[in-house]
C-alpha cells in the first residue's frame, strides 16, 4: 500500500514550481516535508491531493490517481489545507461533517457510518466539548483542531497536510503530531509540511527535504539534516544536536548570500 | 450547533404553510368583487366571467409570484454560497440589467408589439446573452473576484445602453414603458407568460438542486472542497447558466424585482443555520412568501394607482441594508 509519484511537474502560470519529482509514501509511516519557503511543498501536495493539473503519474495501491473521479479519489487521499478562513459560521460538527461528503450518496442523509466517523474524529481531537460550538466562537488553535477533524472525519488511508503546526502554542503543535504520529502508527500514510525541524526530526520518521521543486534529500531524519544541507538549502549555520531527547536543529546566522537583500 | 429557535424540518414546513396561505390569498384579492368561494369555484370552471377572471388573470399572477419569489430567493442562496459572499444576488452576475436591456431593445425597436411574448423572449434571450458574456469575460477557472468583475463590467455595460436607448427614444410612450418595465410588475400576465417562463426557471431549480453539497464543501475555501471532490469548474458553469435561465426567465415576464435575493437568505441564515444546502430549500420557500406578500401588498395598498411590485421589494429591502450596516458598525474595533 503505496502513494508513488514519478517524474511529478507542476507549473503555475509559466514556472515549473515542480520540477520532475520522485516520491513514495508507505501506509504506516510519518514522512516530513520540509524545505526554504518557495520549494514546493505546498505545491507538492496540492498536486497529490488532485487539486492542481500536473505532468507524471501519481499511483496509489498501483492504480492511477488521475483515472479515478474526484471523489474516487477523496476516498483514498485527505487533504488539510493551510488556509484556515472558513465563509460562514457554522458548527463545529457541521464542518467536521464535511469531511464525509465524499462518502455520501446525493440527497441521502447521514449514515451510521458518517456518524461513528465524525464522532470518532472529534473524539480523537479532543473536540467534543465544543461539538455544538460556532467556529466563529473559536481560538485559532480549537480552529485548527476542527480543521484536523474534518480531514480525520474523511477516513483516507493517506494523509496530506500544510503546515498544520503553523500559528498553535507548544501544546497544541505537541497535541496535532502527535496525533498524526498515532494515525501512521494505526496504519495511515501522512505527509505534513514543517518549517520547525526539530520537531520534524523528533516526530517523523522520514523526512524529505525539497528545494527548487525537486528533492534534495530523503531518509532518516539524521541523514538528511547535516550541517552542509542546511547550509547548501537554507542558507544557515546552525546547531545540530542529538541528545536523549532526540535531534535539534538550532539555526544561528546567515551563511553566503541565500537570500536577496540579506547580506551576511 | 448554532443556537435556532425551530427545528429545520418544522421551519421548513411553516414556511411552505405560508407560501400555501399566501398563494391562496393571492388567488382571492383583486379588483372584481368575487368572494372566496365563488372564486375558487370558479377557477374549477363553469362560471363565465369569473372563470376568465380567475383563470387568466389571477392564476397566472399567483403563480409567476410564487415561482419567480422561490427563483430568487434559491438564486440568492446558491450565489450567496457560491460567492462565499453574503451581499451576492444574481445582480452581480449582471443576468437582470441584461434582461431589461433585451426588453429595451424590443421597445425601442418597436417588436414588442409585434406579438404578445416578444418583449419577454427579447429580456430572455439578453439574460442568455450576459450568461455567455460573462462566463468568456471571467474563463473558465475564474475565482469569484474575477466572476464579480466580470458582472460589474456586464451589468455596467448593460445599463449605460439602456440610459442611450432611453436618452435617444423619440417616443415619450415606449420611454415609459420602459421605465415602469424596470420597476417590476405581476400585474396583467397571462399564462402565456407563465408557459414562456415556467420551462426555464424549472430547468434552473433542478440544475440547482444538485448543487448544495458543493456549496457545502465550498464553505472551506476551493482547495479543500477540490480535494473533496468537488469539480469546482463544473459547479460554476452549472450556477452561472442555472441562475441566467431561472432568474433571466422571471425577470423577462415580471420585470427587475430587486432584493428578494439579498434579503431573504440573510434573514433566514440565523435561523437555518449558515450551511448553504439547509439555506437553499428554506429560502426558496422565503422568497415564495416575500414576493406574494409583496404583490398581495401592491394590490391592497394602492388598488388604483398601479404601484410596482419592484418599488416595494426596494421599500422593504433597503432598510435591511441599514440594519446590516448598524450591524456591522457594531462589530468593528473603536
Amino acid at each position: 500500500m503505496t502513494l508513488v509519484a514519478r517524474g511529478l511537474v507542476t507549473r503555475l502560470g509559466d514556472r515549473r514550481v515542480i520540477d520532475g519529482l520522485d516520491l513514495d509514501l508507505a501506509i504506516g509511516e510519518f514522512v516530513g516535508l520540509i524545505g526554504p519557503n518557495g520549494a514546493g511543498k505546498s505545491t507538492l501536495l496540492r498536486t497529490l491531493a488532485g487539486i492542481l493539473p500536473h505532468e507524471g503519474e501519481i499511483t496509489f495501491c498501483g492504480t492511477s490517481l488521475d483515472a479515478r473521479s474526484g471523489r474516487e479519489r477523496a476516498l483514498s487521499v485527505g487533504y488539510l489545507a493551510q488556509n484556515r478562513e472558513i465563509a460562514w459560521p457554522i458548527a463545529v460538527r457541521e464542518l467536521v461533517a464535511l469531511g464525509r461528503l465524499p462518502h455520501r450518496t446525493p440527497f441521502a442523509g447521514e449514515t451510521a457510518a458518517d456518524r461513528a466517523a465524525v464522532a470518532e474524529a472529534l473524539r480523537l481531537t479532543g473536540l467534543e466539548p465544543l461539538a455544538e460550538r460556532r467556529i466563529d466562537r473559536l481560538s485559532g488553535g480549537e480552529l485548527a483542531r476542527v480543521l484536523l477533524a474534518r480531514v480525520l472525519a474523511q477516513e483516507t488511508p493517506v494523509l496530506l497536510a500544510d503546515e498544520p503546526a503553523a500559528g498553535l502554542d507548544p501544546a497544541h503543535q505537541v497535541s496535532t503530531m502527535q496525533i498524526f504520529s498515532d494515525l501512521a502508527r494505526a496504519g495511515r500514510g501522512v505527509l505534513v509540511s514543517l518549517h520547525d525541524l526539530t520537531s520534524a526530526a523528533r516526530w517523523c520518521d522520514r523526512l524529505i527535504l525539497v528545494a527548487d521543486g525537486r528533492v534534495v534529500a530523503d531518509g532518516r531524519p539524521e541523514t538528511v539534516l547535516t550541517a552542509e544541507r542546511l547550509a547548501a538549502v537554507y542558507g544557515i549555520e546552525a546547531r545540530i544536536e542529538n541528545d536523549a531527547d532526540g535531534f535539534s536543529v538550532t539555526p544561528l546566522r546567515l551563511v553566503g548570500r541565500s537570500i536577496e537583500g540579506v547580506a551576511r | 450547533m448554532t443556537p435556532r429557535l425551530l427545528p429545520f424540518p418544522l421551519l421548513l414546513g411553516l414556511l411552505g404553510g405560508l407560501v400555501a396561505l399566501l398563494f391562496v390569498a393571492s388567488l382571492l384579492v383583486g379588483p372584481s368583487d368575487l368572494g372566496p368561494h365563488r372564486a375558487i369555484a370558479a377557477l374549477f370552471g363553469g362560471d363565465g366571467a369569473a372563470t376568465l377572471v380567475m383563470r387568466e388573470i389571477r392564476l397566472p399572477r399567483a403563480i409567476l409570484g410564487l415561482t419567480i419569489g422561490a427563483t430568487l430567493g434559491l438564486t440568492g442562496a446558491v450565489l450567496q454560497g457560491w460567492l462565499r459572499n453574503p451581499l451576492a444576488d444574481a445582480g452581480v452576475l449582471g443576468i437582470g440589467s441584461s434582461a431589461a436591456l433585451g426588453a429595451v431593445v424590443a421597445v425601442v425597436c418597436g417588436i414588442a408589439g409585434a406579438f404578445p411574448l416578444a418583449l419577454p423572449l427579447s429580456a430572455l434571450i439578453g439574460a442568455a446573452a450576459a450568461a455567455f458574456l460573462v462566463f468568456a469575460l471571467a474563463g473558465s477557472d475564474a475565482g469569484s473576484d474575477t466572476l464579480i468583475l466580470a458582472g460589474v463590467a456586464v451589468s455596467s455595460l448593460t445599463a449605460a445602453m439602456t440610459a442611450l436607448a432611453l436618452n435617444l427614444s423619440a417616443n415619450p410612450f415606449a420611454t415609459m414603458e420602459i421605465v415602469f418595465w424596470t420597476m417590476g410588475s405581476l400585474g396583467d400576465r397571462s399564462l402565456d407568460h407563465v408557459f414562456l417562463a415556467l420551462p426555464f426557471m424549472v430547468v434552473g431549480w433542478v440544475m440547482l438542486a444538485g448543487v448544495g453539497r458543493s456549496l457545502d464543501a465550498l464553505t472551506l475555501g476551493a482547495e479543500t472542497a477540490a480535494s473533496l471532490g468537488v469539480r469546482v469548474g463544473r459547479v460554476r458553469v452549472i450556477i452561472l447558466f442555472a441562475t441566467a435561465a431561472a432568474v433571466g426567465a422571471g425577470t423577462a415576464v415580471a420585470g427587475v424585482v430587486g432584493f428578494v435575493g439579498l434579503v431573504v437568505p440573510h434573514v433566514l441564515r440565523p435561523l437555518v443555520g449558515a450551511l448553504p444546502s439547509r439555506l437553499m430549500a428554506a429560502s426558496a420557500l422565503g422568497g415564495a412568501a416575500l414576493l406574494l406578500l409583496a404583490d398581495l401588498t401592491v394590490r391592497v395598498v394602492l388598488p388604483t394607482r398601479d404601484l410596482k411590485l419592484g418599488v416595494v421589494t426596494a421599500i422593504v429591502g433597503a432598510p435591511f441594508f441599514f440594519r446590516l450596516i448598524l450591524r456591522e458598525r457594531g462589530r468593528t474595533i473603536r
